[in-house]
């Protein structure tokens, strides 16, 4: 993006056309950003709660006292381990890793594994094409063929809309697969309103037909393709009777999808995250892009599997969904043993040492980790919590000691992408207001408060100023084997696609799986987690009937109004999502007695909110929405109905494993 | 005529509000006013229509509601089709946005004054995009500085003759929604609309005030002309003063209330001050000179206040048409001459017609008995009636009628917006499809 400055106020903020991806216009998160920057509400000073549970400001001199001394004693007692270091995604940058150096220096800390975001499917490609990676987000115009599988682009990526209409006005069928008629559903051709959870049975039938019917590439599968005879035997359990039954989406249909698979080339399928949150997605996930390469959709313009983009990822020594994994055990101070969708439970499971104290940044888990009241409860058992946001949220309020967070413009970093594959310069434009400070100079303070400034500088950490920074970042580019040429100057002048980035993606075929070959049998799936060695369907952990005391599957997919829990408390954000909604099928509100507007209470056994409801006519009955991200303080938290539990692969969060009921 | 157009893709829209966003950054405009916004067809997704978004601002139209109707002569259309406020000219009476069916004009509660789309004559000048244009993440939403505006026959966007600068494009002129595997229920869709009679009257109860002493002070005055007796020039003078500088109240800008008559060409609302001003003084003066031509000149110019008046409530677009409502301050004068001069004959045509206007408008409850039986019996029981005070209980509980449907027009006052264009459309598109049902199943 490109930023207006007048009189050292930012005052405009634009796409940069240099990015091809996104250069088109900003989202509307991405303009909110002027607002956020200087939002009323944002934190501007360090605060400590007092005994009566408020906060107050407090100078940095005393709240970096105390933090030394009340860390320092949780050190000396219970040992380093003892400090949970939790970070989330809301900040991308290659300085995030300075905040693990400090922790190493510190002596130590418990950390998670794992991640709440994209696991699952991650691992799922990892297995099957051996990298993931994807082709340019502007191939996707010379598709004919797209298949958006549980993905809402209109919302959650709206800069591939522009190349999904493109291709549409090129003449592509566009199909949805989704239980909600979503956005992005509104220009499709053909919307398959799956039972959610099903689709892994959707997929291993289309392929069956797809096999039955002689509609694969025998040449690129001979050619390219590991283990096709068995995956056929296991594709041949199902059956379109079969099929019908699980999925619930009409023969018709699934024969419909399987004839415009096997007839139209070439086709790109675009997964989403949100179908890879059921305790079953990672063999699901397999199944989906097993489509792909039985019809030979993969290594050519137009076509592919869209999932994660991870090319411009080339700082990283061991790329996700690797480096979400726990080790093996070690001698590292870091302790990784919790399971970030199960954060709660952990938290309160850990000995030697248990956990005394949290430090969390760039996340806000009390609103967006499964099974809130653990959560609350992980957290209220510490002894001291220091939480680092712009904002008091529900995560800040647990905290002894809130931070003040930099925003985007307030300190330069290098940034990546995972889906498209720039590498581009945050730069900085204004310094921090108020007392804010970056965290990287908070953590040099705290390095110093505990003696270890000579070992901060030993491992060419950054210290206090922006030239220390751009150093710091000039020596980690430096470091990178490939990059020659990319510096600061370099990205300065723009955008810069990651060196040796594929346009179109595995067109060499190359696949850096065990076998060099797609796989569509894994033996490392079956040893790593316990799964078959094909891609199979098996049913949702927590399956209801409709007989069942919560018969209601309720979904939490992602708005465009928010990324997670951020952005919903500035005024121009709220003034288009003001209230809380769960959204039913008339036809399950009737049967309740529910009409629009009415408050009501969406609960099971793990806790329950109080929300209004709205009416979606054309969503999937049986299914509920609410967006997640709310906060609690605006009566959401809908992460009170999750449960703590892991997908199949990738240690990623099963969030749609969550069925409740709803009462007026 | 080539002028500025705004051009939109309702296949490309998805209603993501980037646009508006951006308009706020551009124009930092306050939390509670949007230059631009989002509206909706079928955002509750029924399952026989598509999902259309109008993302609209000011269209710069050609011939625009706001300009003739603004009272102040706020307006100025330039040369190259750009509308423009002028917001030092404005007094905020707020009729703009009674008039606009884009909902363009907004009223700024801090400044006391309308705002809208400016149309980024800083950013045109060096050659940029409005805000919006550029912002808009999928390519949907356009401009050219000379082009040819084009409103397909689509619902929910909303048309009153203004010509509005835009250009609206979508492949298919149908409405459907994606193919779907599930056959979804059909269920009742209600967007009816009430706001509740002394709600309507918290909100305007200045210009129910000034209107309703305002046909007093005609009725008041053609009695005492027919009778042939002036009015009382103090009381009538106190009264007409007091209702004047009440109808200010509403004004954003009350001490630029001058203004108001800088537009007698096309705004009704400048007539009316005109007309009433002019009526006001020509009484006082009848009253301490009374001369029968000042006398008949006096009563034209309250006959004109009194339509103009009516013709200020009159918006093209609006839910209850003001021509033939009940509470139109010219039939609500003639009835009250009528029954104070003793015109049985008058009354009775008067009392019917508004009777039935009344019982078309579809109100029901306790206040539409009273209402008849203001109009209906309450008049015949003047006849009745011997004593003085009785005539007077009878007369003010025939006010109280009058001042309560008059109330009713304030609440029942909803002007065209986008919003009510596309719930307009939906439920008559819905109702339509009931038709379809039914006769299947026949």
């Amino acid at each position: 993006m490109k930023v207006e400055l007048r009189a050292g106020k930012i005052v405009g903020i634009e796409a940069d056309h240099k990015n091809l991806a996104t250069g088109e216009g900003l989202c509307l998160k991405g303009l909110s950003y002027i607002e956020r920057a200087s939002a009323s509400d944002r934190l501007l000073h360090p605060m400590i709660k007092r005994k009566d549970g408020t906060f107050q400001n407090a100078s940095w001199d005393e709240t970096l006292e105390l933090i030394v001394t009340r860390l320092g004693n949780i050190r000396d007692r219970w040992g380093a381990q003892s400090v949970m270091y939790y970070a989330g995604s809301g900040t991308k940058g290659l300085l995030n890793s300075v905040s693990i150096e400090f922790w190493r220096l510190f002596g130590g800390c418990t950390t998670t594994y794992g991640d709440l975001c994209w696991p699952a499917g991650l691992e799922a490609t990892r297995l099957t094409l051996g990298a993931n990676k994807h082709n340019d987000p502007w191939d996707l115009c010379n598709a004919r063929l797209i298949i958006i599988w549980g993905k809402n682009p209109a919302e959650t990526n709206i800069h591939q809309m522009k190349f999904i209409d493109q291709a549409r006005e090129n003449g592509a069928t566009i199909v949805v697969i989704d239980p909600r008629r979503t956005e992005t559903a509104e220009g499709a051709d053909l919307l398959v309103q799956i039972k959610p959870g099903t689709d892994g049975a959707l997929a291993l039938g289309i392929a069956k037909l797809l096999i039955d019917g002689g509609n694969v590439d025998h040449d690129f599968i001979k050619a390219h393709v590991a283990g096709f005879e068995e995956f056929a035997a296991a594709a041949a359990a199902f059956d379109i009777d079969r099929v019908v039954e699980i999925t619930e989406v009409p023969a018709e249909a699934i024969r419909l999808l399987a004839d415009l698979i096997g007839r139209i080339k070439p086709m790109t399928l675009c997964a989403g995250f949100g179908m890879q949150r059921y305790s079953n997605s990672g063999q699901s996930m397999r199944a989906l892009i097993s489509l792909l390469a039985i019809t030979g959709n993969i290594g050519e313009a137009g076509a592919g599997w869209v999932y994660a983009n991870l090319q411009s990822h080339v700082f990283d020594r061991v790329q996700d969904p690797l480096a979400l994994y726990p080790p093996a055990p070690s001698d590292d101070p870091v302790r990784i043993s919790l399971s970030t969708a199960r954060i709660g439970r952990a938290m309160l499971a850990e000995v030697d040492p248990p956990l005394r104290a949290a430090w969390v940044e760039r996340g806000n888990p009390i609103t967006q980790n499964p099974e809130t009241s653990k959560v609350l409860k992980a957290f209220r058992a510490l002894d001291f919590v220091v939480v680092v946001d712009q904002f008091l949220t529900d995560t800040a309020r647990e905290a002894d000691v809130v931070l003040p967070a930099k925003t985007l413009f307030e300190q330069s970093d290098v940034i990546n992408a995972y889906w498209h594959s720039y590498i581009q310069f945050k730069q900085k434009l204004v310094d921090p207001p108020g007392e804010v400070r970056p965290e990287t100079e908070v953590y040099f303070e705290l390095a110093r408060s505990f003696g270890l400034e000579k070992l901060w500088r030993e491992r060419g950490l950054p210290g206090q100023g922006d030239q220390e920074i751009e150093a710091y970042l000039e020596r980690r580019l430096a470091a990178v084997e490939g990059i020659e040429g990319i510096d600061l100057e370099a990205l300065r002048r723009g955008p810069v696609l990651a060196p040796n980035h594929e346009s179109i993606a595995f067109a060499d075929h190359i696949f850096p799986t065990r076998s060099g070959k797609i796989e569509l049998v894994s033996g490392e799936a079956e040893e790593r987690w316990g799964v078959a060695r094909t891609a199979n369907y098996t049913p949702l952990a927590e399956a209801a009937t409709a007989t069942s005391s919560y018969p209601l599957h309720l979904l939490t997919p992602n708005t465009k109004n928010r990324i997670h829990s951020q952005f919903n408390n500035l005024p121009s954000i709220k003034v288009l999502s003001p209230t809380t909604k769960i959204h039913l099928n008339p036809d399950d509100a009737v049967k309740r007695g529910i009409e629009p507007g009415m408050t009501v209470k969406v609960f099971n056994k793990r806790g329950e909110v109080t929300i209004e409801a709205a009416f979606d006519h054309s969503l999937r009955p049986g299914c509920v929405w609410i967006t997640n991200g709310w906060w609690i303080t605006d009566g959401g938290g809908v992460n009170f109905l999750s449960d703590s539990r892991e997908t199949d692969m990738g240690h990623g969060a099963a969030f749609h494993d969550n069925f409740v009921e709803v009462r007026r | 005529m080539s002028r500025v157009v705004f051009t939109l893709d309702l296949d490309r829209c998805t209603g993501c509000s980037a646009c508006a966003v951006a308009c706020r950054n551009e124009n930092e405009t306050g939390p509670d006013i949007d230059w631009r916004t989002i509206t909706t067809f079928n955002s509750m997704r029924l399952p026989e229509f598509g999902v259309l978004h109008f993302a609209l601002s000011c269209n710069h139209c050609e011939n625009p509601s706001c300009q003739p109707g603004c009272p102040a002569a706020a307006y100025t259309i330039d040369p190259d089709g750009v509308v423009t406020l002028n917001v030092d000219h404005c007094i905020g009476c707020q009729y703009c946005s009674w008039v606009c069916p884009y909902e363009a004009p907004q009223f700024n509660m801090s400044l006391g004054t309308m705002e809208k789309c400016t149309l980024c004559p800083d950013r045109r000048g060096q050659g940029r995009d409005p805000a919006c244009v550029t912002s808009c993440p999928v390519g949907a939403l356009g401009f050219e500085e000379l082009g040819e505006p084009e409103i397909p026959a689509l619902p929910g966007f909303p048309d009153t003759g203004t010509r509005p600068g835009i250009r609206i494009s979508k492949r298919s002129l149908t409405v459907d929604a994606p193919g779907m595997t599930i056959a979804h229920s059909r269920h009742q869709i209600s967007t009816s609309e009430t706001t509740p009679v002394l709600e309507g009257l918290r909100a305007e109860w200045p210009l129910w005030l000034f209107t309703s002493v305002a046909t007093c002070m005609v009725v008041w005055f053609a009695v005492a002309l027919i009778e042939g007796v002036s009015v009382l020039v103090v009381p009538f003078a106190a009264v007409g003063f007091a209702a004047m500088l009440i109808s200010a109240f509403h004004l954003g800008k009350p001490k630029r209330m001058y203004r108001a008559v800088f537009n007698f060409k096309t705004s009704w609302i400048s007539r009316e001050i005109i007309f009433f001003s002019a009526f006001f003084l020509l009484a006082c003066v009848h009253g301490l000179w009374p001369h029968v031509t000042v006398g008949k000149m006096t009563l034209v110019c309250g006959l004109l206040a009194l339509f103009s008046i009516d013709m200020v409530y009159s918006v093209r677009g609006q839910d209850v048409p003001m021509f033939g409502h009940s509470a139109m301050t010219l039939l609500s004068a003639s009835f009250l001459i009528a029954l104070l001069t003793h015109s049985a004959l008058l009354l009775v045509i008067f009392g019917l017609f508004r009777t039935a206007t009344y019982l078309s408008r579809g109100r029901r409850g306790p206040w539409m008995l009273f209402r008849i039986i203001g109009l209906v019996i309450l008049p015949a029981l003047l006849w009745v009636v011997d004593s003085t005070s009785g005539q007077a209980v009878v007369i003010v509980l025939i006010a109280i009628a009058e001042l309560r449907d008059r109330a009713e027009l304030y609440a029942e006052l909803r002007f065209l917006t986008p919003g009510r264009q596309v719930d307009r459309d939906l439920v008559v598109a819905n109702r339509g499809l009931d038709i379809l049902v039914n006769n299947k199943s026949q």
